[in-house]
């Protein structure tokens, strides 16, 4: 994948994760942290470094900041920024295996106060592509890009919508770059993998 | 001719390197903005690695036995020959003629003439105006003719104008006419062969950091102030207290505060980690509970005996950098994920001590400013044969590595100005 | 003429001190009495001058003598005065109180009347000086040091003991800074020190004293040689050692496992296409110095940057440049917070086991290298060298600087001074600083050409039996067993007095401070207090002349008052009380004696904190075993930082 479509892909799942935190915690997902000895694998931890803003994590020095001002932390103790970035560190990928990650509201509140200027969301964000690459991704998360593949958005649009979005002046919303986003969701195999798993709504969200 | 060097800065740096160079014989000009010598030791109390006065003094060898140290009140630095000692004067300019220098200073009138004044304290005793104590805290006051801090060098008391009422009282009862109400502030132009930086630094005020809401409350403090609240000579005479007036039982330290941050100081400060140790010490012996907030413990070996000492006294260690302290039902409670636990914490304490970083001083002088490289730290030979820079100067540091520079910079200078014997 | 001369101090201290009475009843006891409103200003020094001759003793009743004392004896003619600190220990502390302030100040003056009169001039002191100087060590420090003396106009001769092989000298002081500033400096040294004697030997004997020191040199081609110098400056270099857990990490068992000061040696063999994984740990029993920290993360920072993997374990960074941390982060160094558990030899490699404390959770790494950070520990000759020189060495074996805030390259002996690594690793800033310094300290004793005096120990060869006590006990060499003798060595005499408290027959008097002195002044300060106060309890303070004297000039101007009744002589050191004075004290009635000394490792002497400590537990042991309340003796550190320790020791009287 080419460093620019990731970024924009990146973008995409930034607005993919915003409401998913209220959806897994509806549906009562059970969060857990999986320990496990590695051995030297830094193949997750090269990639990531080679993606635009990546080497960023490289300043990081474990102050824990990040954590502490984390809103999802707060009420969420085994979402540990700090800790993300230490297994991706020392290449450790299980958080690309499990769906911790996808908690972050990518409010970025951990950027603001980071020391180093390390680009968390942004991170959290990659490390999120890199669990969609290899499959590991939440149901719920699915069912939004499904919603995506089909509307161009997150959120699917009414008119009522649009009409108060209008009369409040903002601006338009354009018309979503429906073949981009088609060929970058497929590109990283999402549409392959919507064929074969069942909505956890048995169907797109029809509000 | 004697040579003539003016240094900039009477801290203990300064006073060092300036005693050194009277003592070969070279005529110092010691420049201090601030009413009394000694710098940033005026506020701290005791020190490490010693653990005994900050306001004390390696004794040259013109007055005593090289050998000796000695109190700053009693260092005599006022009493030298070739040691001209400016108080609360500033640089206003530095050219070049001839390869000399030519500076001109500003001296802002004490009111209290230096050589009349025979420390009887007694126009103190007779102002009726009381004002907020700088060195104070919890409500501290002084008079608007003091003396900043009982050991302070000159003895002699000055008048802050500012509140003054100029009622007359202090000239009335001063037998030896040493006040002048009227004294206006002075020019003079110095020439010298050489100049030396020594202007040091000091502990930020932590305005600039957000999530520390230093001003939100007076139980969020730096360290300089926690000194003052351990100093026995201090406006709590010793007494640990909140700004409510109650005993303190517990406080929470946190280090690197605006420090090894690319938002505020991008380079260590060196010196707080010890410092932090040094007060958490002195806490623990009034039985107060400290837990020190770090991320590296930077403690060089000469101090290492603080750590082994908090460690003993059970002062707790936690690794994490506080995102934010808040108040909470009047108490700052301090939130900071346990790095080691990987476990949120909410720390409730009486007192939260930030360790700000130490900023250099001498930057805040456009004539002087050019001197300084990066992060506002000086090199120690600016300009080969002309300009120095010792102590603080050149980046934070401790009173050792400090007083081993000044020397070598005194012999620098003298080498570079007379050469051999 | 016995004089005394009172100080009003602006007429301010009449409000606390009923000057007419104190003129009135000390009458008797002196010649003639002045009282003067400034002494410190031009007037009252002009009248000094006209009213003291050279043949008057003097008692002096003013501010502290700490701040007149010295310019005042510019002016006085006569050496024979004892000064009273009417307004620092008398009336800004006893401010509600004048009558019990007056009383105080009687029995003060009357002490120091009887003082002057024991007081003897002091003796001047032989100070010539060998102006040459040897230095010990040729590497950095040493090498800055022989060329700023040589800039001087110094002769120095430079020893390097046999032991220091200078093929591998650059690289074993790659710790100090990165090489191409290390290689730039070390040639602009080599440069300037051109010229310098070399001598290639170690030192066998010293005699001699500071100033004038005979040093025996033991020569590599067997010669032994005698020179003089005025001034000796150890410049010795710290060593790479094994950690503690070398052995665990099969250091010398396998050649994957190596010492941080042999990884850059194999990187730079490295070719391009080799990337190996290395694994570098800190001794986790071992406290790191910046120096380490530094040297450590620019090693690590070479390696990653030529292609390997590089993890590092370790507890806490400590560097005085935080953009060598940053530098070795950008350069993909993996840091692992944690503390090698075990390393086992496989096939692949060495497995290192940890746990990352900052992930609770062990982790194996398998590994082409494991290589080991050094302790940086003294030069192994550093202790018989000491022990030669009769110098201190600190818990590391280090040698021990006189004291450490202030003193930085000064050792517990006169003249002899140590530079650089020889007191704790260093970098090479800090290093050719602390060179400088050692530099400049040598340079200000050889040419000093002013005075020494001082009062001297003089040892009655009658009741001296010859114990080396008083030998064992000065702090600086400045006495010592010759023959039949105990020889006083004046030039490395500090004029403290220790010895004085260390001699068992009582042997040793001390100018102007005899042991008769000191009983009487004790005596008649019991006496004269009960005459005046009747049975009001009172305590002496036994107060070195340093530390505890300034902490009680303090608490007058911090306003830390006291009850009257409590009165301080003035010891030169709190190691001259001897359990002799403190008896006496308590004898005479004194309901409490305090003895108060500079703070701990703070004694200007070296060990009068100490002695005086010992002396007081000694005598303390003494009063219970005659069913005594051993709670009357106190001994105690007084400092100017706390003046409200002498407000603590007399308030609890009773």
């Amino acid at each position: 994948m080419s460093k620019c479509s990731s970024s924009l892909l990146a973008t995409n799942v930034h607005i993919l994760t915003f409401i998913l935190f209220a959806v897994a915690k509806n549906q009562g997902c059970v969060f857990s942290m999986v320990t496990q000895k590695t051995m030297l694998d830094l193949e997750f931890r090269s990639w990531l470094l080679n993606q635009p803003e990546g080497e960023t994590l490289l300043r990081c020095y474990q102050c824990g900041r990040c954590t502490s001002a984390c809103p999802v932390a707060e009420i969420e103790p085994s979402f540990n920024p700090r800790l993300f970035l230490q297994k991706i560190l020392i290449g450790d990928n299980s958080i690309a295996e499990e769906q911790l990650v996808w908690n972050c509201l990518t409010c970025e509140q951990c950027e603001v106060r980071c020391p180093e200027h390390v680009k968390i969301p942004h991170i959290l964000i990659l490390a999120k592509v890199r669990g969609l690459k290899s499959g590991n991704v939440p149901l719920a998360a699915l069912d939004r890009a499904r919603t995506i593949l089909s509307e161009g958005r997150s959120l699917p649009v009414s008119s009522p919508m649009l009409k108060t979005s209008a009369k409040m002046g903002r601006p338009d919303l354009g018309t979503p770059a429906m073949d981009q986003i088609v060929a970058m969701l497929a590109d990283i195999g999402i549409v392959g993998k919507l064929e074969n798993v069942k909505s956890v709504y048995g169907g797109a969200e029809d509000e | 001719m004697a040579k003539t060097a003016v240094v900039i800065g009477a801290g203990l740096a300064g006073i060092q390197v300036a005693q050194q160079l009277t003592d070969l014989g070279i005529v110092v000009h010691l420049i201090e903005k601030e009413s009394i010598i000694g710098g940033l030791s005026t506020h701290l109390g005791r020190v490490f690695p010693t653990g005994d006065c900050a306001l004390c003094l390696d004794a040259s060898t013109e007055i005593f036995d090289g050998q000796h140290r000695r109190c700053q009140y009693r260092g005599l630095v006022t009493e030298k020959k070739n040691l001209k000692l400016h108080t609360m004067t500033e640089i206003k300019s530095i050219t070049e003629v001839d390869g000399n220098f030519k500076i001109s200073i500003k001296s802002q009138p004490r009111y209290v003439d230096l050589d009349r004044c025979v420390v009887c304290l007694e126009c103190i005793e007779v102002c009726d105006v009381k004002t907020p104590d700088e060195y104070g805290i919890r409500g501290g006051t002084r008079k608007s003719i003091y003396r900043p801090v009982p050991q302070g060098v000159p003895l002699a008391p000055l008048i802050d104008m500012e509140h003054c009422t100029k009622c007359g009282k202090c000239v009335e009862i001063c037998k030896v006419n040493a006040i002048d109400l009227e004294e206006k502030e002075s020019t003079k132009t110095i020439k010298a062969d050489a100049l030396i930086l020594a202007t040091g630094v000091e502990e930020k005020i932590p305005l600039d950091f957000p999530g520390y809401e230093y001003r939100t409350s007076d139980d969020i403090i730096t360290h300089a102030e926690l000194a003052r609240l351990l100093d026995p000579a201090g406006s709590t005479n010793g007494v640990v207290t909140t700004s409510s007036g109650n005993n303190v039982s517990e406080v929470t330290m946190v280090l690197c505060v605006g420090s090894r941050d690319l938002d505020a100081s991008e380079y260590c400060s060196q010196a707080c980690c010890t410092y932090s140790l040094k007060h958490a010490d002195m806490l623990r012996d009034r039985g107060i509970d400290v837990t020190i907030c770090y991320m590296d413990l930077r403690v060089p070996k000469s101090s290492e005996h603080y750590l082994t000492q908090a460690r003993e006294k059970g002062v707790k260690f936690l690794r994490g950098k506080p995102d934010r302290v808040v108040i909470r039902e009047g108490k700052p409670v301090t939130i900071v994920e346990d790095t080691q636990s990987q476990k949120r914490m909410q720390i409730e304490s009486d007192l939260v001590v930030l360790a700000s970083p130490l900023a250099s001083l001498g930057i805040e002088n456009d004539s002087i400013t050019d001197f300084f490289a990066e992060y506002g730290f000086a090199h120690r030979v600016v300009r080969e044969g002309k300009i120095y820079a010792c102590g603080t100067a050149t980046g934070p540091t401790d009173i050792p590595t400090s007083i081993a520079e000044a020397n070598a910079v005194a012999l620098k200078v003298y080498s570079d100005l007379i050469g051999g014997v | 003429m016995k004089k005394l001369i009172l100080c009003t101090c602006n007429k301010t201290l009449t409000k606390w001190l009923d000057f007419a009475r104190i003129e009135k009843e000390v009458g008797s006891t002196f010649e003639s009495i002045h009282i003067h409103d400034a002494l410190c200003l031009e007037e009252g020094l002009t009248f000094l001058d006209a009213e003291v001759s050279k043949d008057d003793t003097v008692v002096i009743g003013a501010c502290t003598s700490q701040i007149i004392g010295v310019p005042l004896a510019e002016r006085l003619k006569s050496e024979l005065v004892s000064y009273v600190p009417l307004r620092e220990h008398v009336a800004w502390v006893h401010k509600d109180d004048q009558k019990g302030a007056t009383n105080k100040a009687l029995v003060l003056l009357n002490d120091a009347a009887i003082h002057v009169d024991f007081l003897e001039p002091q003796t001047a002191v032989d100070i010539e000086m060998e102006k040459k100087v040897l230095i010990v060590g040729g590497g950095i420090a040493g090498l800055k040091v022989a060329s700023d003396l040589l800039q001087l106009g110094i002769e120095v001769t430079l020893l390097e003991p046999p032991e220091f092989n200078s093929k591998d000298y650059l690289e074993k002081n790659q710790f100090m800074a990165d090489s191409s500033t290390l290689k730039g400096v070390v040639k602009d040294l080599k440069t300037t020190s051109k010229g310098v004697k070399k001598v290639c030997g170690t030192i066998s004997k010293l005699s001699g004293r500071a100033g004038l020191y005979s040093v025996s040199l033991k020569r590599d081609n067997g010669k032994e040689e005698e020179i003089l110098v005025g001034a000796i400056i150890i410049a010795t270099n710290s060593e790479h050692s094994p950690p503690s857990i070398a052995k665990m990490c099969h250091y010398g068992k396998t050649n994957q496992t190596l010492l941080l000061s042999e990884l850059s040696t194999l990187i730079a063999k490295q070719t391009a296409k080799e990337s190996k994984t290395i694994f570098v740990t800190q001794d986790p029993s071992y406290h790191d110095s910046s120096v380490a920290g530094s040297y450590l993360l620019r090693e690590v920072t070479y390696a990653a940057e030529k292609g390997n993997t590089v993890i590092v374990a370790h507890s806490d960074i400590h560097t005085k440049d935080e953009n060598l941390y940053r530098a070795a982060r950008k350069s993909g160094v993996i840091f692992i917070r944690g503390s090698l558990e075990k390393v086992s030899k496989k096939k692949k490699g060495l497995v290192c086991r940890l746990e990352n404390t900052l992930e609770s959770q062990v982790r194996e790494f398998t590994v082409d290298y494991l290589v080991l950070q050094t302790q940086l520990k003294p030069w192994s000759g550093t202790r018989p060298l000491a022990d030669t020189l009769g110098l201190n060495l600190d818990r590391e074996g280090f040698i021990k600087t006189r004291y450490a805030k202030m003193k930085p390259v000064q050792t517990s002996k006169r003249g002899i001074f140590i530079a650089g690594n020889a007191k704790t690793p260093m970098n090479l800033n800090d290093a050719l600083a602390s060179a400088s310094n050692a530099s400049l300290e040598v340079f200000k004793n050889l040419i000093a050409d002013g005075e020494r005096k001082g009062w001297i120990p003089v040892v009655d060869e009658e009741l001296c039996d010859l114990c080396d006590a008083c030998v064992e006990a000065c702090p600086n060499d400045a006495l010592r067993h010759e023959g039949d003798l105990i020889k006083h060595i004046p030039m490395n005499c500090e004029f403290c007095g220790i010895c004085v408290s260390a001699c068992p027959t009582r042997a040793i008097e001390f100018q102007s401070h005899s042991k008769d002195s000191w009983l009487t002044r004790i005596e008649s300060i019991a006496t004269k207090h009960k005459k005046l106060e009747g049975q009001k309890p009172f305590s002496l303070v036994y107060a070195c002349s340093e530390c505890a004297n300034a902490s009680i000039d303090q608490a007058g101007f911090a306003g830390k008052g006291y009850p009257t009744g409590s009165y301080v002589i003035q010891f030169p050191c709190a190691g001259m009380v001897s359990p002799i004075e403190i008896l006496k004290g308590l004898v005479v009635g004194a309901e409490k004696i305090i003895v108060a000394h500079c703070p701990p490792g703070g004694c200007h002497h070296q060990t009068g904190d100490h002695l005086s400590e010992l002396v007081v537990k000694f005598t303390q042991d003494m009063l219970k075993s005659i069913g005594q309340d051993p709670s009357r003796v106190k001994a105690t550190y007084m400092i100017a930082a706390l003046p409200n320790k002498m407000q603590e020791e007399v308030a609890h009287r009773g």
